[in-house]
């Protein structure tokens, strides 16, 4: 296992910037995610790890070995595909042994080896079927356990678990997770499921638009996204944005009491359920219910306050109608700001 | 490396044509010259003048196996379809029997049908001709369009029956359009393999139904290399043509259509 | 009862539709192969010969004629075929290899030799390789030899040279073309894992390609066997005068005006058909192994 250290790496497809300047390090037995919507260059990041992209710019070092020149068959960073790409016809034994068989490995030892992993993945009665006669996610195992076989200096799952149905995911996150920290793997994964990311990273890299907008663990990432884009990407949707004057933070939503200096500029940002709401005081922001969703387990309102639409989720079966008026509260003393900029460009503060 | 070895495989593949385009134009090529001295169209003549008959043989001669194309294409549509969306007894048998004519060769069925067409009045005339040119294409006209049905599935179909056509409706505003591009290479293939015939046509024809094939057979047997070698570059070039026509014609007809699914 | 009625014709449906093509095969194919073996049982009757006895195939498969004809089949179709199996599936490989910009069209040359019909494909070997040809001009014109007849005698000679270039010719560029796009599907999609995995180039091709190219390949080589096992045109066109193809003697033997020849011709085409039909199973049996692997 590895240390992987990514420099400055830039690639572009027929003029179309993908990955802009990246720059990353991944320590040895991390598990390192890659978080970002579909488009984002996760992938490419991932693949030219691999060596199966070649970068236009930048280097990529395995501890403190640059790669850059290394093919794809010699660098030992085996990428684990969301389509798998069993081989259909070999055995499970012959498709977990092929990478050392393919480096001429005595089939004492491949047969050894293949034993250990059968075992370790939990494998073992289907070692002679074929890739087609196993379900989803004994498939999954074999593609984790061909890709270990050859020991490799990094593992890099791309979207692993996409095609599992929802209970098989989750077990497979867990079993992937925890097989990481006994065997101390340095693992990049990408992936656009948040929740998945922020369950199984050590640290999550937030990739927008081909760069990398945070790269931190995942309770810092949730809590104190770096940019706005970086909370927009986690469903943070009510901003209110203003100025400090008198020692107070002057909204379109009124005034609060401040410890921000004089003149400042700021957009404060509230996820869905940081906001509340009742009809029993009269303090807060006067608001009026647009619409509300049941969604089973919560529901969801739109707020019209002042001339901004709020969002807002909520467990309890409180029951609000549309057009109902309610008191809309903040807690700003505890919520998430950026400063605003002259140029409309923020700057994270935390 | 690689690409020499590829460049002269596929140059060993294309200089025979190319050697034959010469001879085709050629009066004198003695021996040991590496060129022609003397050029003539006299292949070329030979096969359009009138007292030698080439010129309404061919046209006969695409005739038929236009008519046998048509026939093999209107059999393998419903033996397509059963096959692509109805389960039933003996499938995997009927899938074999279909195949049977690529594998086993047509002269051994020739030979052995021959008494019996006989008896029945179907040798000698085209008739018979027709009936045996159908068989070999079978299998391709049956394949391409079984595997263009399993693509389509049947889907669209029930949606436009839902819809309240009839079955012909949706047959003609549906199914034709949809497999008509499976139907125009299937149709070329079955065309091709007619037109090729030469063993079970001289054998069922007797002689009497003679095809472009036959008549172009003794001058190859004879050598004589400029003659043959004009009526063979007639005889691909009217293949070309009558599958770009068809070609054509059918991407005329359902250019609209062909937009959605190609 | 209404309800039975329906689901009987449903039931019949297919049997219906598949009905037109089934009245060829059985109606000639199968009726013809029949009686084929029939006659070559001596059962004539329309000639009032009703006796079945095996002595026609004692006689043929005893003849030397046959032998010699059958060893020669058998070794034309099968060099012919290996070549065009080994060689057009080498071509593939080149030709998803080494993309080539300029030239693209070229690559596209490779499919003319399918629409050539076998009279004609014939005729190209001949020009070529008679004592004549244009090779043996071009081996005068660079001194190897200093007369026609110091060329060796490629066509109607004895050992099936010119038969075989006819069938590699035509066999070759069909190999090619029923392995190209299977060849790049799984390119496309198995090369990148397996490097991915430290196989090598070759490696790539040599256990992962290959192997699930095999059916295809298996496939198209009993196709192309069996094909020129039983072709008339071309060893009629190139071959010698002895020994002649299985297909050549048989027409032969029929053509005679007596009858005990026409059982004859009827037994060779049974052992010509009894070879195709291990080939047909063999085929069957490839593409049980396709589905196996879940398609290719």
């Amino acid at each position: 296992m590895s240390k992987i250290r990514i420099n400055d790496l830039s690639k572009a497809y027929d003029g179309n910037q993908v990955i802009h300047n990246i720059d990353m390090e991944v320590e040895e037995g991390e598990l390192v995610v890659l978080l970002g919507p579909s488009g984002s260059g996760k992938t490419t990041l991932l693949h030219g790890i691999a060596g199966l992209v070649h970068m236009d710019k930048g280097s990529i070092f395995f501890d403190e070995e640059c790669i850059d020149q290394v093919p794809i068959e010699k660098r030992n960073a085996v990428l684990v595909d969301q389509s798998l790409l069993l081989f259909p016809h070999m055995t499970l034994n012959q498709n977990i042994g092929f990478g050392l068989k393919m480096r001429g490995v005595h089939k004492k030892h491949i047969d050894e080896k293949v034993k250990n992993l059968v075992e370790l993945l939990e494998l073992g009665g289907h070692e002679n079927k074929r890739p087609n006669e196993i379900s989803g996610g004994q498939m999954q195992r074999v593609a984790i356990a061909r890709a270990l076989a050859i020991e490799p200096r990094v593992l890099l799952l791309d979207e692993p678990f996409s095609k599992l149905d929802i209970v098989l995911r989750k077990n497979m996150q867990k079993f992937v997770r925890d097989l990481q920290k006994k065997l101390g793997i340095t693992m990049i994964m990408v992936t656009h499921d948040k929740e998945e990311a922020l369950s199984m990273a050590d640290k999550v890299a937030v990739l927008l638009d081909g760069t990398i907008q945070q790269f931190d663990t995942p309770d810092k990432v949730y809590e104190r996204p770096a940019s706005r884009a970086v909370a927009d990407f986690f469903g943070m949707r009510n901003y209110i944005e203003g100025y400090v004057e008198n020692g107070l933070l002057v909204t379109k939503m009124g005034a609060f009491r401040t410890h921000h200096s004089e003149g400042l500029k700021l957009t404060y940002v509230f996820r869905p359920e940081e906001i509340y709401m009742n009809h029993e005081t009269f303090e807060g922001t006067l608001g009026v219910i647009l619409s509300r969703t049941y969604l089973g387990d919560k529901i969801t309102y739109e707020i019209a306050c002042k001339d901004q639409i709020l969002h807002h989720i909520t467990l309890q079966h409180k029951s609000f109608k549309p057009g109902d008026t309610v008191m809309v509260n903040f807690d700003f003393k505890n919520a998430i700001y950026f400063m605003t900029a002259s140029k409309n460009k923020e700057k994270s503060t935390c | 490396m690689r690409k020499l070895l590829k460049y002269m495989m596929l140059l060993m593949i294309l200089i025979p044509f190319i050697v034959m385009l010469i001879w085709s134009v050629t009066s004198s090529w003695p021996w040991p010259h590496l060129l022609p001295r003397n050029f003539s169209l006299r292949g070329y003549f030979y096969a359009v003048h009138p007292t030698t008959k080439a010129f309404t043989i061919l046209l006969r001669s695409i005739l038929l196996s236009i008519i046998v194309t048509l026939i093999t294409l209107t059999i393998s549509i419903p033996a397509a379809r059963a096959i692509a969306f109805y389960d039933f007894k003996g499938k995997s048998l009927v899938k074999v029997l279909i195949l049977m004519p690529v594998i086993v060769p047509m002269l051994s069925v020739a030979m052995g049908i021959h008494l019996t067409f006989t008896k029945l009045g179907l040798a000698n005339n085209y008739i018979g001709v027709i009936l045996i040119h159908v068989v070999p294409g079978i299998p391709y006209g049956v394949k391409i369009l079984l595997s263009i049905f399993e693509l389509n599935g049947n889907k669209v179909e029930a949606q436009a029956r839902v819809l309240g056509a009839s079955s012909l409706q949706t047959f003609r505003y549906i199914t034709l359009p949809l497999i008509m591009p499976g139907m125009v290479i299937a149709g070329s293939m079955i065309y091709i393999i007619s037109f090729s015939q030469y063993f079970i046509t001289f054998l069922i024809g007797g002689g009497r139904v003679v095809t472009y094939a036959m008549f172009l057979f003794p001058f190859v047997q004879s050598g004589d290399r400029t003659m043959a070698s004009a009526l063979s570059i007639i005889f691909i070039l009217s293949i070309a043509l009558v599958v770009y026509i068809s070609e054509k014609s059918v991407g005329f007809f359902y250019q609209k259509s062909s937009k959605y699914y190609v | 009862m209404k309800y039975r009625a329906t689901n009987f014709r449903r039931k019949l449906k297919p049997y219906i539709m598949l009905m037109p093509v089934m009245i060829f095969i059985i109606g000639i194919f199968i009726t013809g192969l029949v009686f084929g073996l029939l006659q070559s049982l001596g059962y004539f009757p329309a000639l009032g010969l009703y006796e079945i006895s095996l002595d026609y195939y004692k006689n043929v498969l005893h003849n030397t004629d046959f032998l010699s004809s059958f060893k020669f089949s058998l070794y034309t179709s099968f060099v012919a075929t290996l070549l065009s199996v080994v060689l057009g599936v080498l071509l593939s490989y080149l030709i998803i290899y080494t993309k080539s910009k300029r030239v693209k069209g070229l690559v596209n040359v490779y499919k003319g030799p399918i629409l050539v019909p076998h009279t004609i494909a014939a005729l190209l070997i001949f020009i070529l390789f008679i004592q004549s040809g244009l090779l043996a001009r071009i081996f005068y014109g660079l001194g190897i030899i200093k007369d026609m007849s110091d060329f060796p005698p490629l066509i109607f000679d004895g050992g099936g040279i010119g038969i075989i270039l006819a069938y590699l010719w035509k066999g070759l560029p069909f190999i090619t073309f029923i392995t190209i796009d299977i060849l790049r599907n799984l390119d496309e999609k198995y090369a990148k894992v397996a490097a991915n995995l430290g196989a090598s180039h070759i490696q790539v091709f040599r256990y992962v390609l290959l192997p699930q190219l095999f059916p295809t390949i298996a496939s198209g080589f009993m196709i192309l066997f069996a094909f020129s096992f039983g072709a008339y045109e071309i060893p009629h066109l190139l071959g010698a005068s002895t020994p002649k193809a299985l297909p050549v003697l048989a027409y032969i033997y029929y053509a005679n005006i007596e009858l005990a020849n026409r059982a004859n011709a009827m037994v060779i085409n049974m052992c010509i058909a009894f070879f195709a039909f291990i080939a047909l199973g063999l085929y069957v049996l490839a593409f049980r192994l396709l589905k196996k692997y879940g398609g290719a």
